[in-house]
């Protein structure tokens, strides 16, 4: 009992003497609070300090190739040197915890990708320490409508003889989807959904067997993200029959949206940048504004479009209710396939 | 011919001062990225891409292809030199090049290694500039039901990598079909086997593991013997390969050509594969397979080669087709789109100065491999004499800081020392490492395919068959199978014949 009073006497010391340090620099946080009525100037990027860029693909990948091309004009317009760091593996779930755990300093920047990050957190199997809430929005800059595609010399030229065969053959027209939960498995319970009819779904491992099997004619049709398909469709080797987007893509001007053709499906793949929550909101204002004039650069601009990349930037708040939309159609989607998604 | 007369034009054009140092320092880095334990072709020219926009188009691609085909000369030398894998495709190389290295012949490993290899990359290049687009079309016919023929056939042909106890091979295939099982499950994309391991939802990443198993294991073995001085006294002349070496060679080197080159074509297979199999092929042709695993210049020639020309023959379905085989060359035709090139077959036709050029610079960049490699086979033979107790843990440095270069992660590292461990304790027990790595990758493809093909045929396992492509797969499977049960019953029953006789 003398100890615990020892150490209390102690501990009260302890407070008193922070209580003191707390009364003294607090007017001084007034002060600074007050002249910051007028927005004070953050010290961010503080020079010299390296900026990392998370991205949870392995390099090489069409979502690692984006921040290569873009990195470069980031850099210029934040004001100091960027550092990509790839952390691959399990479908961006490692990446995006890396990202959750970071310290809210804006020195550290994740790529993400939906509904991919989405479809991750909300099924329970996948045990993510992380969710929407954790991270801080800041802006999208590739817009990848999905899209459904066959071969180019396919009988099938439109979405309608695709979904009149598959009505006739439930199950047995065969389309080419890239991973389970993923964002083309996804876009194709919509459409099936939409449309009312059934195919058999053969699930590659990613867009390159997808084409494979597509252009081998093993498939008669497959769903993609736009920039898998837009490369190939203006080479003549596939054609893109739909586009699940409001409006044509320019990537693709040729190419018909489904709602065009009576399927109201608007769905796709995105990717953006996020800062772990708690964030500063000045530090994310500035950071939106450089990926904005990023984005805006005329040599990203062309090297996006060659590799078939359709850029769009999406401004922080746009960007945040986007993503909760996201996330609640990906939940209605993984519910109906049966994952039991925890309440929010 | 006009196919001759363009690639005579495209030669002019790659003997290009600018391109030639371009494919030179291609090679050069290449073989550095095979050499450094870790890091491979994919994460390496990924890496480089950047460098790329800065040059001209054709500049750019003949620097990233060089890069591609020369990590496959660069893994050889440490596989063969310190029994550790710099790249994947080498781990075969280890069982008999190291072997040869601990008796003096190291430098005629090497040199034969890259001799095939030369061969083996232009002969692949040959069949590109020849018969590109049907051969690129007949690689395309392989839907998952082939495929998955294909891996009962290879699976079946891993009693190739046994070596005296053909029991001994099967537990090993067993414990690398149960590793492969380790991730997420293909048809249903939940965790299989992970034991809660976020890091474990895309398996057990190959490398490190390939690298504790084979490599960091031998470290292992190797610190509780006292230290060898044999190979440190190899005089110069021995780095040349003798005749009877020579003559042994060429079948192998055209033999793993034949394996590299048509599994080159087909999209979904990689370089280890093809190394692997020629490996099985050289031992099940050779008239002493039991000599296999001590050092026989068979087991380095052909899979050597066999990775050179699948290197080199990859690039036929993608220039062609536009289609990308593997993680590397999918890399290389992002590259090649952000570069301005789209592969694909407008391209002959859009840009032939290119493409032409690019072949050319092919046979030129397999030419400054083997001009690179071969006086430096003396320069690494030399850093043998480095005292082992520097030469070792430096070693380690190196699997580490590579391993770890994979993924940018430390579970990656603990992989590797988990494996290493296992490593260890499978070579005490005389367990055979190579058929565990070969099931291990064979497994998940396998149960990949069969899913896609009763995704396509919704249950019916009929599909197999009823494909004829598929069927002819598996019916040679199964002809193999038999002659191999047959071979080893006449030349068990001629050995006791034998034995009888002579009593």
């Amino acid at each position: 009992m003398r100890e615990s009073t020892f150490m209390s006497r102690r501990a009260f010391l302890k407070e008193a003497v922070a209580g003191a340090a707390v009364a003294a620099t607090a007017p001084v946080l007034f002060a600074s609070g007050a002249s910051a009525a007028a927005p004070a100037k953050i010290d961010y990027p503080a020079k010299g300090k390296v900026v990392n860029l998370i991205v949870p693909w392995p390099p090489g990948g069409p979502a690692d190739t984006s921040v290569r091309v873009l990195g470069p004009a980031l850099e210029k317009e934040l004001g100091t040197t960027i550092e990509i760091v790839n952390r691959g593996g399990a479908g961006t779930q490692i990446g995006m915890t890396e990202l959750a755990r970071s310290k809210p300093d804006g020195y550290t920047i994740g790529q993400v990708s939906l509904p991919t990050a989405a479809a991750l957190y909300l099924n329970p199997a996948r045990q993510a320490i992380f969710n929407r809430k954790s991270f801080q929005p800041i802006a999208m800059y590739i817009d990848d409508p999905g899209v459904i595609a066959v071969r180019a010399d396919s009988p099938y030229r439109d979405l309608k003889s695709l979904v009149d065969a598959a009505k006739a053959n439930p199950e047995k027209i065969k389309v080419a989807g890239s991973g389970v939960l993923a964002m083309t498995h996804l876009q194709l319970l919509l459409f099936q959904k939409e449309a009312g009819a059934k195919f058999a779904i053969v699930q590659f491992e990613g867009g390159a067997p997808q084409m494979t099997n597509l252009l081998g004619g093993h498939v008669e049709c497959a769903s993609f993200v736009l920039s898998d398909a837009a490369v190939r469709h203006k080479g003549g080797q596939v054609r893109v029959v739909g586009v699940m987007a409001k409006e044509r893509s320019p990537l693709l001007p040729d190419a018909k949206t489904a709602e065009e053709q009576g399927y109201k499906v608007y769905f796709g793949s995105s990717r953006g940048w996020a800062v772990p929550a708690g964030t500063p909101k000045e530090i994310v204002e500035i950071i939106n504004g450089a990926v904005k004039r990023a984005t805006e650069n005329a040599e990203v601009k062309e090297k996006m479009e060659r590799a078939g990349l359709a850029l769009r930037y999406m401004p922080t708040e746009e960007y945040t209710k986007y993503w909760e939309d996201t996330e609640g159609t990906t939940r209605q989607l993984l519910e109906q396939e049966g994952v039991k998604v925890p309440k929010p | 011919m006009e196919a001759l007369q363009n690639l005579l034009h495209g030669f002019a054009l790659a003997l290009s001062p600018l391109n030639l140092m371009y494919a030179f320092i291609g090679s050069m880095l290449g073989t550095l990225i095979g050499v450094l334990p870790g890091i491979g072709p994919t994460g390496g020219i990924a890496m480089l891409i950047p460098l790329t926009f800065r040059i001209d188009t054709t500049g750019a691609i003949i620097m990233l292809a060089a890069i591609f085909y020369g990590t496959m000369y660069g893994g050889t030398i440490t596989s063969v030199l310190v029994n550790v894998p710099g790249e994947a495709a080498s781990a075969i190389t280890c069982l008999d090049g190291y072997q040869m290295a601990k008796k003096g012949r190291g430098g005629a490993a090497l040199s034969i290694a890259a001799i095939g290899s030369f061969i083996g990359g232009v002969i692949a290049t040959v069949g590109l500039v020849v018969a590109a687009p049907p051969l690129a079309r007949m690689g395309l016919r392989f839907g998952p039901p082939e495929f998955f023929a294909l891996m009962v056939l290879g699976t079946s042909l891993v009693t190739g990598l046994s070596g005296k106890s053909i029991v001994k091979a099967l537990i090993m295939a067993a414990f690398g079909l149960l590793l492969g099982m380790v991730g997420m499950d293909p048809a249903l994309g939940s965790p299989r086997f992970t034991f809660g391991e976020m890091e474990l939802l895309g398996g057990v990443e190959l490398v490190p593991m390939i690298m504790g198993l084979m490599g960091v294991s031998e470290v292992l073995s190797v610190v509780e013997t006292p230290m060898r001085e044999v190979f440190l006294k190899t005089p110069l002349r021995s780095l040349f390969p003798t005749m009877k070496e020579w003559k042994d060679s060429v079948g192998s080197i055209f033999r793993g050509t034949a394996v590299g080159f048509s599994l080159g074509l087909i999209p979904g297979m990689n370089t280890l594969i093809a190394a692997f199999m020629s490996y099985i092929v050289e031992r099940k042709v050779s008239k002493e397979p039991d000599k296999f695993g001590t050092g026989m210049i068979q087991g380095v020639a052909g899979p050597e080669t066999a990775n050179n020309a699948f290197a080199n023959a990859a690039f036929i379905p993608l220039f062609s087709l536009g289609i990308p085989g593997s993680p590397a060359i999918a890399v290389l035709y992002g590259a090649f789109l952000m570069n301005g090139v789209t592969p694909g077959p407008l391209l002959f036709k859009e840009k032939p100065d290119l493409v032409w050029a690019v072949i050319a610079s092919f046979v030129i960049g397999n030419v400054i491999l083997l001009i690179l490699n071969l006086p430096l086979i003396g320069m690494w033979v030399a850093l043998l004499r480095i005292p082992y107790s520097i030469f070792y843990p430096l070693i380690l440095v190196f699997c580490i800081v590579g391993a770890y270069s994979i993924n940018n992660s430390v579970f990656d590292i603990g992989i590797m020392a988990l494996f290493s461990v296992l490593g260890y304790v499978f070579r005490k027990l005389d367990l055979p490492l190579a058929p565990a790595v070969l099931t291990f990758i064979l497994g998940p493809m396998m149960e990949k395919s069969l899913r896609n093909s009763l995704e396509m045929s919704r249950g019916d396992f009929g599909i197999i068959f009823s494909r004829p492509l598929a069927a002819a797969v598996l019916a040679m499977a199964a002809v193999i199978l038999i002659m191999f049960v047959v071979m080893e019953y006449l030349r068990k029953g001629q050995a006791v014949r034998e034995e009888q006789a002579e009593v």
